[in-house]
Parts: C-alpha cells; sequence; structure tokens
C-alpha cells in the first residue's frame, strides 16, 4: 500500500513536471534530450545547467531551466526543434513509427544534434547513429560540414571544433532543402561540460586541455544559437565584419 | 401574297365557323341587327388579317447587261511610293481620257459588259471613277478575301461575270484570298500595283518584349529588323525611353528580306509603365519611314517586397519565419537579431564574437524608408539607445510613407516595451495599458473573428477555412493588450483571458495613414508551422497565413478595398475600354452601395470627370463603365469609393490607345499571292504598268430567273387602320340611333 502510494506521488511529480514544461514554454529556447532504447541516452545530466547557465550569462535567449527528456513518440516531442541525443554504444534500431516521426520532425524544422561520447568509428554509436541517418533519409549520408557553414560563425567565430576528445577536426552534418537539420559530432561535446558534485570538471579534454574545452562550449553555444537564427550569420550584412575578425582565413 | 402554311388552314376553318355562324344567325335576326352583325363581322376579319400580318414579296428580274465588278485597294499601302504612288498609278488607270487602262479593257470587252467599281480596306463599297481620282487611300487594313466574297454576294442572280483586282497585295486581314477566289465562281484578274524592283524600305518588324519587368532585374528584348535595298549595310538600332537612350546597337542587314534579330538587355530602375521605342535611321529614298520605330509599353514591377525584420532576442518564431520568408523568391528579407544584450558577459576577446554593431542611425534614419515592411519582434527600444525621433521616422514611414509595420509580442513588446509613450503608439491598431502590462500565460487556441479577412484565409472554401482554424495549433501566451482603438479590425483573440473590455486582442490590423499595420500579440506562431508538421500536415498554413498578412500590409493589388481593371492594357482608337471596378468593406466583402467616382487624364493631359458609375446588376461589389479613346496615347484612369461620404480607397490603371500600323509595317508588292489568287480562280496576273488587255476575257454565265428581292408587309397600311375606324364609327353611330347605348 505504503509502495503504492509513493508510485502515485512520483508519477503525478512526472506528469506534473512534464505539463510544467509545456505550459510555461512561452517563446522561450527548450533543451530537448532524447531518449532512446537500448543504449545510455542519459549520460552526463550535469552538463546541461552548465549550458543554460552559460547561454543566459553570455547571450539574450532566454531558456527554459528544465531539460526536456523526450521519446519519440511523447506528445511534447514537437514543443522544441532542438532535440540532442547523446550516446556512448550500440542503440536499438528505431522504429518504423520513431523513424516517421523523426523524419517529420527534421523536414518540418526541427534540428537534431548527434553527439558520439566514445568516439570509435564504425563501432558501436556511430554505427547507430549512421545506420539512423540511411533509415531516415535513404540514399543520404552525413557529410562534412564546410568550414564557412553558418554554424561555426553563429555566435563565436570557431576555427577549430571542440569537445572531450577529438576525434574529427569537423562536423557532419545531414541538409534537408536548404536546411542543416542533422548535425554529428564525434568529440563528446557534452562531455566536455560535465562537472561534478564540487564543480570540478568530471573529464580531462584530450589533447587540447581546457582550450578543447572552451572550442567545445563556444560550439555548443553556436550549435543552440543556429538553431534560434538559422543562417543568419551569413546574411549580406554580416560578411564584412565576419571577413574582417576572421582576417579572411576560412576553413577549409 | 403569302402565308405561313399553318396560318392558311387556321385561317380557313375559322372563316368556314364564321360564315356558318352569319347564316345560322341571319335567318332569325331583323334588318337592322343584320347590319350590325354584318359590320363587327368585319371589322373581326380585318383584324384577323392585321393578326397573321400578310406580305407579299418583290420580285426583280435581273440586268440583261453582265457585270464586270473592278476591285481597288484603297488602303494606307497604297500610299507607298515605289517610283511614283502607287494609288496614283491606279488613278492614271481609271483616268478619264479614251486611252486610259480601264477604257481600254472594257472597249477590249466588246462593250458586252457593264462596269461596277468598288473600292475596300475592310469592307467594299461601291464607287465612281469621279470619286477615286478625288479620293486617297487611308483604310487601316487589307482584307482581299473579304472583299472578293462581298462583292460576289452583292451581286443578285448570275450577272457577275469577272473580277479584277487592283491591288499591292499587301493583305493582312483574316479571310484568306485563296480560299475567297477559288470559292468565287467568277475569274480574278489581278493587277499588282507597284514595282519590286525600286522598293526600297527598312523596317523594324517586329519587337518581343514582356509585358511586365522587374525593376532592378535584367530584362530582354528581342528586335527583328527587314529592309529591302540595304543589303550590306550596317545600321545603328536605338532602345531608349522617356529618360533617353537605353542601348545602342549596330546590325548589318545580311541580304534582302533577311530578318535579322538583335537582343537588347537593360535594367529597369524605377516602378511604373513606361513607353519605350526601338529607332532605326530613316534614309530619304525609303519608302515608308512610318516602320522604323516600334513603340512598346512595359509595366515595371517592383523587383522584390522588402522586409527588415528587428528581433530582440532569438528565438524560433524568427528562426521560422526567417526560414518561410527566405525560401519566398519574391521577397528580399533583411534582419537585425540582438545575440547579446549588454548586460551579457563574455568569455572571449569581442574578435571572437561574431557580432556586428547595430547600426541604430542607418535603419531609423535612412534605411527603413528603402523598405516595404519593418518588423519588431519582441524587441526593446530603450535599450538600444533608439531615440523617440527615431520612433516617429517609423511613424512617419508607415503614415506619410505608405509603410507597413507589424509588432510581435514578447516580454519586450506593446506596452512592456514601454511603447504606449512613444510616437509609435499611435499607429499601433491596439490600445496599450503601460508599462505594466502583463503576459497572459499557457497554451490557447486563437480564436478568429473575420474569417472573411485575407489574412486569415487558410482556403477559399469558409467552411473549411473555419475548420482548418479550429484545428490549429495553440499559441503559447500572449500579451495582455487592452482593446483594438476604434477604426481597427480584430481578427483574432484570446478564446478565454479577458479584460474589462472583452476577450483580449491577439490578431489586431488596420490602415494608418497611407500605410498599414498588424500586430501580433503573441510570438509563438512558429507553432502552427512545427506543430502541425507532427501531425503530418506540414507548414502550407503557416506559410500561407505570414504570406497573405505580408501582401496585404504591403498593400498588395489584389489586396487592395478598391481593385480597378480593363479587359486589355492596349486598345485601338475608338474602342471601348470596359473599366471594371471591384469595391469591399475593410472585411474584405464585397461592398454595395458604393459611389464609385472615375476619371481619366487623356495623353493631352486633360482631365475628362465619368462621374459616378452604374453597380453591375446582381453582382455585388462590381462596378462598370465604359470609355472610347480618340487620341494615341496613355489613358491614366482613377477610380475612388466612397460610402456615407467616407473614402473606401482609390485605384489607378493606365491603358494605352495605339493607331494601327499594320498597314506600313510590310508594304512591299506581294506578287506571288496576286498571282495565286488569280490562279486559283482562273484569272491572271498582269502588273498594272504591263497589262495585255487582250488577254483579259470572261466567259458568258447562264442567267437566272427572277430573283426575290424583298417582302412587303400588307396589311401594315393606313387604309386598313382607317377602314376599322370607319367601321367602329358605323357601328357605335347605329347602335346609338337606335336607342340600343
Amino acid at each position: 500500500m505504503k509502495l503504492e502510494k509513493t508510485v502515485i506521488i512520483i508519477v503525478s511529480v512526472l506528469v506534473f513536471t512534464c505539463s510544467f514544461t509545456s505550459a510555461q514554454q512561452r517563446d522561450h529556447f527548450v533543451f530537448s534530450q532524447l531518449k532512446y532504447r537500448g543504449g545510455n541516452w542519459n549520460m552526463y545530466p550535469s552538463s546541461f545547467a552548465e549550458i543554460m547557465n552559460l547561454l543566459m550569462t553570455t547571450t539574450s535567449v532566454k531558456p527554459q531551466l528544465r531539460r526536456n527528456d523526450i521519446s519519440l513518440t511523447h506528445r511534447n516531442l514537437f514543443i522544441s526543434p532542438f532535440m540532442w541525443m547523446v550516446g556512448d554504444r550500440k542503440f536499438d534500431r528505431f522504429t518504423d513509427k520513431e523513424i516517421k516521426i523523426l523524419r517529420q520532425y527534421l523536414l518540418c524544422g526541427g534540428l537534431l544534434i548527434m553527439d558520439d561520447a566514445i568516439g570509435h568509428r564504425n563501432h558501436g554509436f556511430d554505427r547507430c547513429a549512421r545506420e539512423l541517418i540511411k533509415q531516415l533519409f535513404p540514399g543520404k549520408k552525413l557529410e562534412k560540414l564546410p568550414g564557412d557553414h553558418a554554424i561555426y560563425r553563429a555566435y563565436y567565430l570557431l576555427r577549430e571544433v571542440g569537445g572531450r576528445k577529438i576525434v574529427n577536426r569537423h562536423l557532419e552534418g545531414l541538409t534537408v532543402g536548404r536546411r542543416t537539420a542533422v548535425v554529428y559530432s564525434q568529440n563528446n561535446l557534452l562531455g566536455a561540460w560535465a562537472r561534478d558534485r564540487m564543480g570540478n570538471w568530471l573529464y580531462e579534454c584530450i589533447p587540447g586541455g581546457e582550450t578543447q574545452r572552451l572550442e567545445a562550449m563556444k560550439l555548443t553555444m553556436n550549435l543552440i544559437m543556429y538553431s534560434l537564427t538559422g543562417t543568419y550569420k551569413k546574411d549580406m550584412v554580416h560578411q564584412p565584419y565576419i571577413d574582417k575578425k576572421l582576417k579572411f582565413k576560412i576553413r577549409k | 401574297m403569302v402565308f405561313q402554311p399553318v396560318k392558311l388552314w387556321i385561317i380557313l376553318i375559322i372563316l368556314s365557323g364564321i360564315v356558318w355562324i352569319i347564316q345560322y344567325c341571319f335567318k332569325r335576326i331583323e334588318a337592322r341587327r343584320k347590319a350590325l352583325t354584318a359590320i363587327r363581322v368585319i371589322i373581326f376579319l380585318l383584324l384577323l388579317f392585321i393578326l397573321f400580318q400578310p406580305a407579299r414579296t418583290v420580285y426583280k428580274h435581273s440586268s440583261k447587261k453582265p457585270v464586270i465588278a473592278f476591285l481597288v485597294d484603297s488602303s494606307m499601302s497604297m500610299k507607298t511610293k515605289d517610283a511614283t504612288s502607287r494609288f496614283h498609278q491606279v488613278k492614271k488607270f481609271f483616268g478619264e481620257e479614251r486611252g486610259s487602262r480601264f477604257n481600254t479593257i472594257m472597249h477590249e470587252l466588246g462593250g458586252r459588259y457593264k462596269p461596277l467599281i468598288f473600292t475596300f480596306s475592310g469592307s467594299s463599297q461601291r464607287t465612281t471613277i469621279a470619286n477615286i481620282s478625288k479620293s486617297n487611300p487611308e483604310g487601316r487594313k487589307t482584307d482581299i478575301g473579304l472583299a472578293i466574297r462581298q462583292v460576289e454576294k452583292e451581286m443578285p442572280g448570275n450577272i457577275l461575270n469577272g473580277v479584277i483586282l487592283i491591288s499591292d497585295g499587301a493583305h493582312n486581314g483574316a479571310f484568306s484570298p485563296v480560299e475567297s477566289a477559288m470559292d468565287c465562281e467568277v475569274p480574278v484578274y489581278t493587277i499588282g500595283v507597284g514595282d519590286p524592283g525600286k522598293y526600297i524600305d527598312l523596317q523594324v518588324s517586329k519587337v518581343e518584349a514582356p509585358e511586365f519587368a522587374f525593376k532592378n532585374t535584367p530584362t530582354n528584348v528581342e528586335v527583328t529588323l527587314s529592309g529591302f535595298g540595304f543589303a550590306g549595310w550596317t545600321v545603328p538600332v536605338i532602345l531608349k525611353n522617356v529618360d533617353g537612350i537605353l542601348q545602342t546597337k549596330k546590325v548589318k542587314i545580311k541580304s534582302n528580306n533577311e530578318k535579322t534579330k538583335i537582343a537588347f538587355s537593360f535594367v529597369p530602375k524605377r516602378v511604373g509603365t513606361f513607353k519605350y521605342t526601338v529607332n532605326i535611321p530613316t534614309y530619304g529614298s525609303e519608302v515608308s519611314h512610318k516602320n522604323n520605330a516600334r513603340k512598346f509599353t512595359m509595366q515595371v514591377v517592383r523587383d522584390k517586397i522588402r522586409i527588415m525584420y528587428i528581433c530582440g532576442q532569438p528565438s524560433w518564431e524568427y528562426s521560422f519565419l526567417r526560414n518561410a520568408l527566405k525560401a519566398d523568391p519574391t521577397l528580399d528579407f533583411v534582419s537585425f537579431n540582438i545575440l547579446r544584450n549588454p548586460e551579457n558577459v563574455t568569455i572571449v576577446p569581442e574578435s571572437q564574437l561574431a557580432l556586428i554593431p547595430f547600426p541604430i542611425r542607418e535603419i531609423f534614419t535612412k534605411e527603413i524608408y528603402n523598405f516595404d515592411l519593418l518588423v519588431f519582434e519582441n524587441f526593446k527600444y530603450s535599450r538600444f539607445r533608439i531615440t523617440h525621433g527615431y520612433l516617429d521616422n517609423i511613424r512617419k514611414f508607415v503614415k506619410e510613407y505608405g509603410g507597413a509595420f507589424l509588432m510581435l509580442g514578447g516580454d519586450n513588446s506593446f506596452g512592456k516595451g514601454g511603447y504606449k509613450s512613444t510616437p509609435l503608439y499611435e499607429i499601433l491598431p491596439v490600445e496599450l495599458s503601460g508599462n505594466d502590462e502583463k503576459i497572459s500565460l499557457g497554451t490557447f487556441s486563437m480564436r478568429v473573428n473575420r474569417y472573411s479577412h485575407p489574412i486569415v484565409q487558410l482556403s477559399n472554401d469558409p467552411k473549411e477555412n473555419r475548420k482548418i482554424w479550429e484545428s490549429m495549433p495553440d499559441l503559447d501566451s500572449c500579451n495582455q493588450l487592452l482593446k483594438p482603438k476604434p477604426g481597427a479590425v480584430l481578427l483574432g483573440s484570446h478564446p478565454m483571458a479577458a479584460n474589462e473590455y472583452g476577450n483580449l486582442p491577439v490578431l489586431c490590423v488596420w490602415d494608418a495613414g497611407k500605410g498599414r499595420v498588424m500586430t501580433m500579440a503573441s510570438n509563438t506562431t512558429w507553432r502552427w508551422s512545427f506543430q502541425l508538421a507532427a501531425e503530418g500536415k506540414g507548414n502550407y498554413y503557416y506559410n500561407r497565413f505570414w504570406s497573405q498578412a505580408i501582401r496585404w500590409l504591403i498593400q498588395a493589388e489584389d489586396m487592395k478595398l478598391v481593385h480597378l481593371s480593363a479587359d486589355k492594357k492596349v486598345f485601338m482608337r475608338d474602342e471601348e475600354i470596359k473599366l471594371n471596378v471591384r469595391v469591399f468593406d475593410k472585411y474584405y466583402r464585397p461592398n454595395n452601395g458604393v459611389s464609385v467616382y472615375v476619371s481619366v487624364i487623356n495623353p493631352s493631359g486633360k482631365k475628362i470627370d465619368l462621374g459616378i458609375i452604374p453597380a453591375v446588376r446582381k453582382v455585388e461589389g462590381r462596378y462598370e463603365a465604359d470609355y472610347a479613346g480618340n487620341i494615341e496615347g496613355s489613358y491614366k484612369f482613377r477610380s475612388e469609393a466612397y460610402k456615407g461620404g467616407i473614402k473606401l480607397g482609390a485605384d489607378e490603371l493606365t491603358c494605352e490607345v495605339a493607331v494601327p500600323t499594320i498597314e506600313l509595317e510590310d508594304p512591299q508588292l506581294n506578287e506571288p499571292l496576286l498571282r495565286d489568287i488569280s490562279e486559283a480562280s482562273g484569272g491572271k496576273y498582269f502588273n498594272i504598268s504591263s497589262i495585255s488587255e487582250e488577254e483579259i476575257k470572261f466567259p458568258e454565265r447562264e442567267k437566272k430567273a427572277a430573283t426575290a428581292l424583298r417582302k412587303v408587309s400588307v396589311w401594315n397600311s393606313a387604309f386598313i387602320f382607317t377602314l376599322i375606324c370607319a367601321l367602329l364609327t358605323v357601328q357605335w353611330y347605329l347602335r346609338r340611333k337606335n336607342g340600343m347605348l
């Protein structure tokens, strides 16, 4: 009886949290994290608070201070066009229904960030992630994003791609229509944000140390900005200023 | 006399009946009654006679002398001077002296034929030799086919024995001359007027230009030249408009009558309707100078709708709207998004930030006037040292310059953004409470108040439109605005949240001076796009809503309340220009009972008032007028609609009235056509300078019996009418005399 009561209370709190998430969203940025089967979807839970903290203090973005953990079949999936998917191992193949929903999500304006926390090429998460792309858009594959892509200049001017562990010196992405709808990092971006309860960094950034961590943070900010402003920084009005700042050295 | 067969037997039956009744009655009645009855019967028979409208056919017996028809081309091309004027040669042909070609031909035919002379351009008319010698060729077209058909039709019986056609063959009519000649039962001899060897002409034979062009966008015009007697010449071709010469190109004429094409490409710099001319030089020896220039009119429309979007903070509203507007090739989208507020810190040097200065002064003093629509989303002006003077420029941009303004909701918009105390408040269609304005939290489905307004028409079917709105995803939170200002149109409101004035206004529009303003109290319309995607419906309705909103704001042609149109843009002289005015009310319903004034400024600059034009019966909100222009040039029409003394709107339209110059476009002697005509009918072709009169021969045709010419009504005479009146009078007199009245 006591156990039943406890379960009811927990469920009520969860439902309340869920409804609170959608009711109070207003025009605020909502960070969604994808819950999927078979893998480790909830790595680095402490990173979210760090990201929100930096986002609020350094930009004008108003975020919702509660992470929207969401599965593809949940009704609240479409309250946010920004979704992070992190993992360090193989995950279960998505069902046809999930694939249909995710395709719809990406086609109609959603952005999916796929963050490989282990960085093993053609194994584990990487293999499943690439399979997922094939399932979503047969005939398409992830491609290297060019150095002048809007993501690299959405807020910070990036010359390097950061992360906890540098596996690739670039991001990969999938373009749907005129928009990059999927961004794939193999450098474990979220891992670079993780802290322990005492406020210390949980993981060392390899091989670049704290500079590399800073780049990971800047890239995360840029991904959020890209979701909110699209190719704004590619507009003509910005070009002279950005070119000047980059000293005409554009990433190749 | 003739009666219709059916009517005849009816008359016989009625007459038999009457005779029987009279015989039967007369046996029983006295003499005076007999007389009265007889008068009545006669009156009745006379009325019956009138009722059946009998007529008699008049026959005319044909003339015993067969006719030869001379068809003389009197179109403008006959003015052409090859060596001498073509029509002068015709006059000489008919010359009254005995040795003229005409007299020789008639003499060679042995005096057996009666000559009838016709002139033709469009249709043929009887004339005389004397008239020909006095007249000038002024016809604006040449329809040889029609002329042959008409002459043959005009001759009753078989009195027409042959046709002699005198023309330069520059046919430009609708009836095929060869087919008409083949159908003609008599031979057509053709006499060509003109000298191909002495024909010298250079002409702009064709100009292909689009009816519409976009400002600042290259436009292509293709010009075709042709010429006789200019083979090997290089001539300059000039394209110009009222501002002067746009382009000049040199082109080499390779050989006689070979079409040479030149392409011009230019960039129109101004919006409006403009006249352009393609010119080539005129040379003294040319037969016509009128075809050395060709005019055309082109409407230059704005290249793109220019939108400036100022966003107070990055948002998905901005992101989705940006994607939708950027995808529309008719829009030019420029935006400034405030990515960092003054209070935000930075973790890297400025040089590593992709931020640019916000060019406040340039935007609010110069740039806004280059845009059609200015959008503020969640933008607090006071944070960026934007003065009331700058905001007053926005007010002027809308009220005086006809610009459009859109404010979207958020924490920094409307009253919360401090706009109540600024000049911008004057142009907003809603009343604000002030800085203490609150946000109404929670999701809600916007209730549409005016489904007829074009902004909220997501389907052309009203029922479906309502259904779509009822199933649109919820918006999330909105600014608590007070109420629409008087004159504003409330298009959408909060379904539940209300204040002392009623439900909270969400979507409001109005006309502010020359411009238009729209307010949307929420900045979460992106949900209409993204959440419909969850239902598999895509972003069609979202895109349509914003596309219509923008078109309404910038007063696009199809969003005007008064719309003036004509069935075409270019008219011939004296041709009726049918003007059509559609008038809507501010909710875009057809507006009846409106006074629609139309005026026109003719090419001489004279204003002509057409007054109030009538409404079209059984068509709501539509008014029509006709006008015929008799001067060549541009006619500027203006319609203004008033109701209850209030001006609803106005619209303008420019039409061109042109004088046809088709006759002078290609006036060379067309010998092959004239040969084909004569061969098709069994005749022969001659040039006017070398006619062999003895070769003109016409076979005798069988004479036809008398031909019915016309029908004459027998009943329709004054005598019958007088007779009826007299009989009625006699009857009245007899009845009175016998005390029967």
